[in-house]
């Protein structure tokens, strides 16, 4: 019925930026202008180089991750792929093999990591959470067999370091590397037929099939983009590192889910907005980094986490009902 | 109380935001009868019926019942008052079986205490009571509804208001998705409801039936009221002036004789359960209308030919060549076309626009790889124009549209792929008047360049005005075609109930 189109409430917020959930941006520049005022360490340059290196690897995994909510998926194995693939990846580099070799055996092991996911969900019909939790599970738990808790260290070779450890003009490869993949993930989903057909699967599954898209397909490449990024991730962290830590990317799957929510991905799927994930992961390293240079304690920093979780949805619930 | 109306709602207004969307309502009720209440989507009818239910605040007016004034503010302050509403997406509990549903928040319990233990037994016992004492009806007891059919659940639906001790019962296009013999079914209910003293408000766009059960009709338009007439003083054309402001052009367009070339030929198509040898040819241009009732295998077979369920055994051919239809990619691949029934839950993309909604099952045309936004627009505004779909240009949210141009978008979206076969499901369901005549002459100017369609509908008023032939389905099996222009909406409501083989030959168009 055409009421439908007048039935909002009175007092919805409208923050103007059609994609996305612009409160956080506006939250973003507050915090900076507060963190710069309380803490005068906060604008230099050593300093916000630290704080995007930290914000590197929960970015280029929220990336995947923003492609898996905008599908309606949730995916929390990227942070034990993240500690398999940099493994890998360590372990053929300590045996000898080249950097390139020893790099895209790390990626195929992520993109299998997603097969798996993908496989899971839609031929065997587990659902997402449960699936990829297993995976989270059985994946750490072959990091630590292998292992033995103990880091593999060595990876050394002066070709690898490159990646985590150079600069580009002054500017952090890893955060070089990171634009780039922003550019690309940003083109796939905004502007190619895959994009628009991962958020038509989360905006609505049955009239996606209906109109032709593959949608199992799509669903298993989307894992797959997830695993790949997340394999990338852990191949810059071990390069940064030099060695392969066990625990590495423990809880990062909460993090990136963090980002993206915070950023304006609702978990319902359907809409997606890369932008608000960059924001979201740089917003949570700078909350992190500011909570360190005002020497909160540690255990505060996911008191404040949480809560910059709870006011980005609520802001972006009351954004949406406008909608609804 | 003696002369008091049952119901009394004075100068009802209510706006949103800017928009007035009703004003100065007057509407009076008494026990044993049944009110029409119709208009165009947008009309007030929803925001009017929300408001006597509690779902919706009033900005003005007052509402009176057995001539007491009350406050309505909350759904349960209108339950507490005697009204019900039974809306047009029913509100059961898909996992509770029909006992449960009527006694939902109303339980039972073995005593007064409230922590007592829910009284299983007696519930059932009662909500059997109502269902075949009270309604005639026989309806299964403890199943889940999810497993019942939708005419079972608004059975429930009535049972609960029953069972509520509601006076005042509102229906929301109540046989909307209702088959023939259903819709008998419900109209004897709302007599016997009626004869009890029960007040009904009937909201529907199906005039004519409106006027059969109806004691009275009441047409909003843009916020008010424009007429308020026994039924006696009424007609369909009258109604439809009244609801438009004007006289409506003739709703079905002039028919068109297909073209002579043969499209689709479908021999021995059978799906164990659902479908049975069905056979059929048809011409390009050829608008083909299947009948049946809900079960009958009209739907199966629909979807069977876009490839989501396919067929067991039989063929198809297209301008002659034979064609696999085992998935919905080869049938798209084929150039078929598929609108289905449930628009929300099957058609549209809520979260996006109307150029997303209208390109994306044709993605190709917006660029090979990079899709171009400036594209998507040109194209969507092209079709906007060319469909008459109204909305705020390509970049308006599809949600907010209304039914009528969200299936237009529906349409649009398929006429970009220029189908050869276009299949169509329940095309018009919740569309208003308007829209619906709107829609019959698109699907027809579609037929006109050649496509062949395919409509299933429960409505069969509109498959004889739409369709050239239509063959009626009766438990899976075609068992009858007849030529729609000489054919009578009584004829398909009886094969539909009953296989025409013991009544006349196939084909037989006698009425």
């Amino acid at each position: 019925m055409a009421e439908v189109a007048v039935t909002r409430p009175r007092h919805a917020f409208k923050f103007g930026l059609a994609s996305g959930n612009a409160g956080v941006y506006i939250a973003f520049v507050v915090l900076l202008i507060a963190l710069g005022l309380a803490a005068p360490r906060f604008f230099t340059v050593g300093n916000l180089t630290d704080v995007l290196r930290q914000a590197v690897p929960i970015a280029v995994i929220a990336f995947g991750a923003t492609f898996v909510i905008g599908m309606r998926g949730i995916d929390l194995s990227v942070g034990s792929t993240l500690a398999l693939t940099g493994l890998v990846t360590a372990n053929l580099l300590v045996l000898g093999y080249s950097v390139p070799v020893a790099c895209l055996a790390g990626l195929a092991l992520g993109a299998f990591i997603g097969v798996i996911n993908g496989l899971l969900i839609t031929k065997i019909g587990i659902t997402d959470f449960i699936a990829t939790m297993a995976i989270m599970v059985v994946s750490r738990g072959v990091v630590m067999v292998y292992t033995q808790g103990i880091p593999i260290t060595g990876a050394s070779d002066p070709a690898f370091r490159m990646i985590g450890q150079s600069y580009l003009a002054g500017v952090p490869v890893p955060v070089v590397l990171t634009v780039i993949v922003f550019a690309a993930a940003f083109y796939l989903l905004y502007y190619t037929r895959f994009g628009r057909f991962v958020l038509s699967i989360g905006s609505n599954p049955d009239a996606a099939r209906l109109v032709g898209i593959p949608t199992d397909k799509v669903k298993i490449a989307v894992y797959v983009l997830a695993g790949v990024l997340s394999a990338f991730a852990g191949i810059m962290l071990t390069s940064r590192l030099e060695s392969a830590m066990p625990e590495a990317g423990q809880g990062y799957e909460l993090d990136v889910i963090a980002a993206v929510v915070i950023g304006g991905t609702g978990l319902s799927g359907g809409r997606a907005t890369l932008f608000g994930t960059v924001v979201g992961a740089v917003l949570m390293a700078v909350v992190r980094n500011g909570l360190n240079l005002l020497n909160v304690n540690t255990f505060w920093h996911q008191v404040v986490i949480g809560t910059i979780i709870l006011v980005a949805v609520t802001a972006d619930r009351f954004n949406r009902s406008r909608k609804t | 109380m003696a002369n008091s109306p049952l119901l009394e709602m004075k100068g009802i207004g209510k706006r949103f935001g800017n928009m007035v969307a009703l004003q100065g309502i007057d509407l009076a009720l008494n026990g044993g009868e049944v009110l029409g209440l119709v208009g165009e989507n947008g009309a007030g009818k929803s925001t009017l019926m929300k408001i006597l239910a509690g779902a919706y605040s009033r900005d003005g007016g007052t509402i009176a019942v057995r001539g007491k004034e009350i406050e309505l503010d909350s759904p349960k302050a209108g339950a507490d008052a005697g009204i019900a509403i039974i809306y047009q997406e029913l509100s059961l509990f898909p996992d509770f079986d029909s006992a449960e549903n009527i006694f939902a928040g109303r339980e039972l319990r073995r005593s007064g205490f409230s922590l007592a233990p829910l009284s299983h037994g007696q519930m059932r016992r009662e909500a059997r009571r109502l269902l075949s004492k009270e309604l005639g009806v026989e309806v299964a007891i403890d199943r889940p509804v999810r497993e019942l059919s939708l005419s079972d659940r608004q059975m429930i639906e009535i049972a609960k208001a029953l069972n509520s001790n509601a006076d005042i019962i509102i229906m929301d296009e109540p046989t909307e998705a209702l088959e023939e013999v259903e819709r008998r079914q419900l109209f004897a209910i709302i007599k016997r409801l009626q004869a009890a003293g029960k007040a009904i408000i009937y909201v529907s766009h199906r005039i004519k039936e409106l006027l059969g059960i109806c004691s009275r009709v009441m047409v909003l338009r843009d916020g008010r009221t424009v007429a308020d007439l026994p039924v006696a003083d009424l007609d369909v054309d009258k109604v439809v002036a009244a609801m438009i402001g004007g006289a409506l052009s003739k709703q079905f367009p002039p028919r068109v004789p297909p073209r002579s070339d043969p499209s689709v030929e479908v021999r021995g198509l059978s799906r164990a359960g659902a479908f049975d040898d069905i056979s059929f040819s048809l011409a390009k241009g050829e608008i083909f209308g299947i009948a049946g009732l809900e079960g009958s295998g009209k739907s199966a077979l629909l979807r069977a030919l876009f490839g989501q369920r396919a067929y067991e055994r039989g063929t198809v051919k297209v301008d002659g060549k034979d064609v696999q239809l085992t998935d919905i990619t080869d049938a798209i691949r084929e150039r078929f076309a598929f609108l289905p029934a449930e628009r929300k839950v099957e058609g549209i993309f809520p979260e996006h626009s109307v150029g997303w909604n209208l390109s994306i099952a044709n993605l190709g045309v917006l660029g090979k790889i990079t899709l171009r936004p400036s594209k998507e627009k040109e194209v969507a505004a092209s079709y906007i124009s060319k469909l008459g779909v109204k909305c705020d240009g390509p970049q308006a949210e599809i949600s907010s549209l209304s039914g009528g141009n969200q299936q237009k978008v529906m349409l649009a979206r398929w006429l970009l792929t220029q189908p050869k076969v276009l299949l169509l499901e329940e095309p018009t369901r919740g569309v208003d008047v308007r829209a619906k005549s709107e829609v019959y002459a698109l699907v027809q100017a579609a037929a006109q360049d050649g496509c062949t369609v395919i409509v299933v509908s429960a409505d069969n008023a509109e498959l004889l005005g739409l369709c050239h032939r239509v063959a009626v389905m009766f438990e899976g099996k075609i068992t009858t075609v007849v030529d729609a222009a000489t054919s009578k909406e009584e004829t398909l409501a009886l094969h539909s109930v009953r296989p025409p083989e013991t009544l006349h030959p196939v084909g037989g168009i006698n009425g």
